[in-house]
């Protein structure tokens, strides 16, 4: 248990990374397509992390309701931003271009709905783990220490990644290219796992 | 308990992403602006975020009064949060150490709010019957906190109150919520009241702070002496401040990057404003011109001063240089002057929202290697402006050193030459009107102040070198470069990163 436990939340490193990710080259192509100033930067920064939150609260919820089913939500969750990643970079093109010439509240709004999709289901990732965890284990502070820290280093890396590495060799849209690749292989790895964990409990 | 774990959720949120906002700010502005600097502050944030919920998990563990715990962290925060930019400010200008202590510096800040992020759920769980909805709620204020956050610093503190005081304000809330976490819970013992005591001093002796001490010491970091920096202008957009020197024209620098000096006479040109001067002769009659960037405002000095010039709209982003213009007699005709229509906003936003085609785009680009910049160099960018030239039109505008620059503009333009890393750019060839019509060069008299453009002599010498200027075709540039060059995409943000500055050695 406490192997799988430990490689999930490797795996949620990953998760991070890819997130970190998404938010550096969203925010580039957000302002590529609505403005370079401080207003975007502001409304990008918190556009994302309300909808990490409202996802989060969702995914508790979700995670009470299902309890069985808090792994496999996780990796179907991982798929659906890893989709939304694919179709990101024509969809705020195709935004940027039908909203370029509206007020800037509009812009803020838009901004807002276009990164809401993926950092809902984003935001709904950690509190499905963490109920996963926290059904085994008692220490809830613990579980989601745990989570938090793989999760937070994996986004830390991905910003050293993208700021000093990534953007050297590859374009805006290939790096979100990877982090497309990084979630399906998140999906899988959590699969893996919870089918191995499945085989050693059989009796 | 749970009513609390909920507010110490939102209020770490909201903390930590407000003082990500401003250590980005800080940072940014002592690196120079560099996009790297954005990513290293959030690496070091995001790796003190993780080892506080590293160690908040041991807190849960090993702690029976979470609460109390909690309004000890948040005070001790709320104190390093005010002095840790005094620290940073006095080791800036050792480049030996600079990096470490700024890592260590943003990685201990948000440690101290990610202890109390476990530290918040333990609360909420405690008696909670639903495990996740609990989980999620304590998650949810956090992430509306951090929501909060960096729209009250972004939109409000550093517009208002600059970044300094923007540290000191969150500083002193943490202070505030984390005594009164200590006093509700106050069990006998002399921790609070020493903590209060500490907080009270550090404010008393911060009264003798200047307000702005961190980031003029950050600007005076590796200047002469002889060089002092003044009129620094803070707002949500960035800081831009003036150095002034003995003799030599005043500078202005935005994000802590030379913009250009307050000259307007082609005789001293300290900063190169022949180059504002030959399009009298480049584009001889040109009514319509349009400038992205005002800056201190001397080229629009000189433009609104062309033979014939019939409107200027300028786009600038940054309020404060009009502020700064105003201080300076010798530009400050250019808020007045009805040719002169300055607009505050994103120059490619306004070009989109706008119609109209010009004789003349002049654009002030900044150092190529500045966050962003790639959208004004990119081959995207440049076709735009190409479309709003008029015909026989010019587009004049500053490659900064980028060799790149130049291949990119020929992608889109048939005849461009280089001059200083100047380059001029058409849709015909204008190489040969520089000479041909240097005559009109004499017509452009802008206001130079009280020592004047210099005398006649000097200015006939000076027109007959822009007569005459040396410039660089395309091959002379590829040549020079020493490495095949390449076209600047927003996609591929070459100048920023793969030809960037970059931060400190940190790059491979």
């Amino acid at each position: 248990m406490q192997s799988s436990k430990l490689a999930i939340a490797n795996v949620f490193t990953l998760s991070g990374a890819a997130g970190l990710i998404y938010q550096i080259c969203w925010q580039r192509l957000l302002f590529g397509n609505f403005g370079v100033d401080m207003e975007s930067i502001t409304i990008v920064v918190s556009a994302f992390m309300l909808g990490l939150g409202l996802g989060g609260w969702f995914g508790g919820r979700l995670a009470d309701r299902y309890p069985d089913a808090t792994l496999n939500l996780f990796a179907l969750f991982e798929l659906g931003i890893a989709l939304f990643g694919m179709v990101s970079p024509m969809l705020i093109g195709a935004a940027g271009d039908l909203f370029s010439r509206s007020p800037s509240w509009q812009v803020g709004l838009i901004n807002f709905i276009l990164v809401l999709p993926a950092t809902f289901v984003m935001g709904a990732t950690l509190p499905l783990l963490t109920t996963h965890f926290a059904r085994h284990d008692k220490a809830v502070g613990e579980s989601i220490g745990l989570l938090y820290f793989f999760n937070t280093m994996g986004a830390a890396l991905g910003a050293l990644a993208c700021g000093f590495v990534l953007f050297r060799y590859v374009t805006l849209n290939q790096a979100i290219g990877i982090a497309v690749a990084i979630n399906v292989l998140v999906a899988v790895l959590v699969k893996l796992v919870q089918w191995r964990q499945e085989r050693v409990l059989q009796p | 308990m749970i009513r609390f774990a909920g507010l110490l959720a939102f209020f770490c949120g909201l903390s930590s992403l407000g003082l990500e906002i401003l250590w980005v700010r800080l940072v940014g502005f002592a690196h120079h602006s560099v996009p790297q600097a954005f990513a290293f502050v959030l690496f070091a944030f995001l790796i003190g975020i993780a080892a506080g919920a590293h160690y908040g998990k041991r807190l849960c563990r090993d702690n029976h009064a979470p609460l109390q715990a909690a309004g000890m962290l948040l005070a001790v925060s709320g104190l390093y949060d005010i002095l840790a930019p005094l620290v940073y400010a006095l080791v800036v200008s050792v480049p030996a150490l600079e990096t470490v202590v700024l890592f260590i510096l943003v990685a201990v800040a948000s440690a101290l709010k990610g202890l109390l992020f476990p530290l918040a759920h333990e609360l909420g769980s405690r008696g909670a019957t639903v495990l996740g909805r609990s989980v999620s709620n304590v998650y949810f204020a956090n992430v509306l906190g951090a929501t909060v956050g960096p729209i009250l610093v972004g939109f409000v503190l550093l517009d208002r109150l600059g970044v300094q005081a923007s540290f000191v304000l969150l500083g002193v809330l943490s202070l505030i919520v984390g005594l009164g976490l200590l006093a509700a819970t106050f069990s006998g013992g002399a921790k609070p009241w020493r903590l209060g005591l500490a907080g009270v001093a550090t404010l008393l002796c911060l009264v003798w702070v200047p307000a702005d001490w961190v980031v003029q010491r950050i600007a005076a970091s590796g200047r002469p002496a002889w060089e002092a920096v003044g009129n620094i202008i803070e707002n949500r957009h960035g800081i831009i401040y003036t150095v002034t020197r003995p003799v030599l024209a005043d500078s202005i620098y935005g994000g802590n990057v030379l913009d250009g000096d307050f000259n307007t006479s082609i005789v001293s040109n300290s900063n190169g404003i022949e180059r504002m001067y030959a399009l009298a002769a480049l584009r001889p009659n040109a009514k319509r011109i349009l400038v992205v960037g005002l800056s201190g405002g001397s080229w629009v000095e000189v433009l609104r001063h062309l033979p014939e010039v019939e409107r200027i709209d300028v786009v600038e982003l940054n309020p404060g240089y009009l502020d700064l213009i105003q201080r300076y007699p010798t530009v400050r005709g250019v808020l007045h002057d009805p040719k002169v229509h300055i607009h505050e906003a994103d120059g490619r936003q306004w070009l989109k929202q706008h119609e109209g085609r010009y004789d003349l785009i002049v654009m002030n680009t900044t150092w190529h290697w500045r966050a962003y910049t790639s959208y004004l160099l990119s081959q995207e960018f440049l076709t735009v402006l190409s479309s709003r030239l008029a015909p026989g039109g010019m587009l004049a505008f500053n490659s900064t050193g980028s060799p790149d620059v130049m291949e990119t503009a020929a992608q889109v333009f048939p005849h461009l030459f280089r001059y200083r890393n100047f380059i001029f750019a058409g849709h015909h060839d204008a190489r040969s009107s520089l000479a041909q019509h240097a005559h009109l060069i004499r017509l452009v008299r802008p206001n130079c102040g009280s020592q004047g453009c210099g005398s006649e002599p000097k200015l006939d010498r000076a027109i007959e070198r822009v007569a005459h200027w040396r410039t660089e075709d395309l091959e002379m540039v590829r040549a020079g470069a020493g490495r095949p060059l390449e076209v600047i995409t927003e996609q591929n943000m070459l100048t920023e990163y793969k030809y960037g500055r970059g931060f400190m050695a940190l790059e491979w």
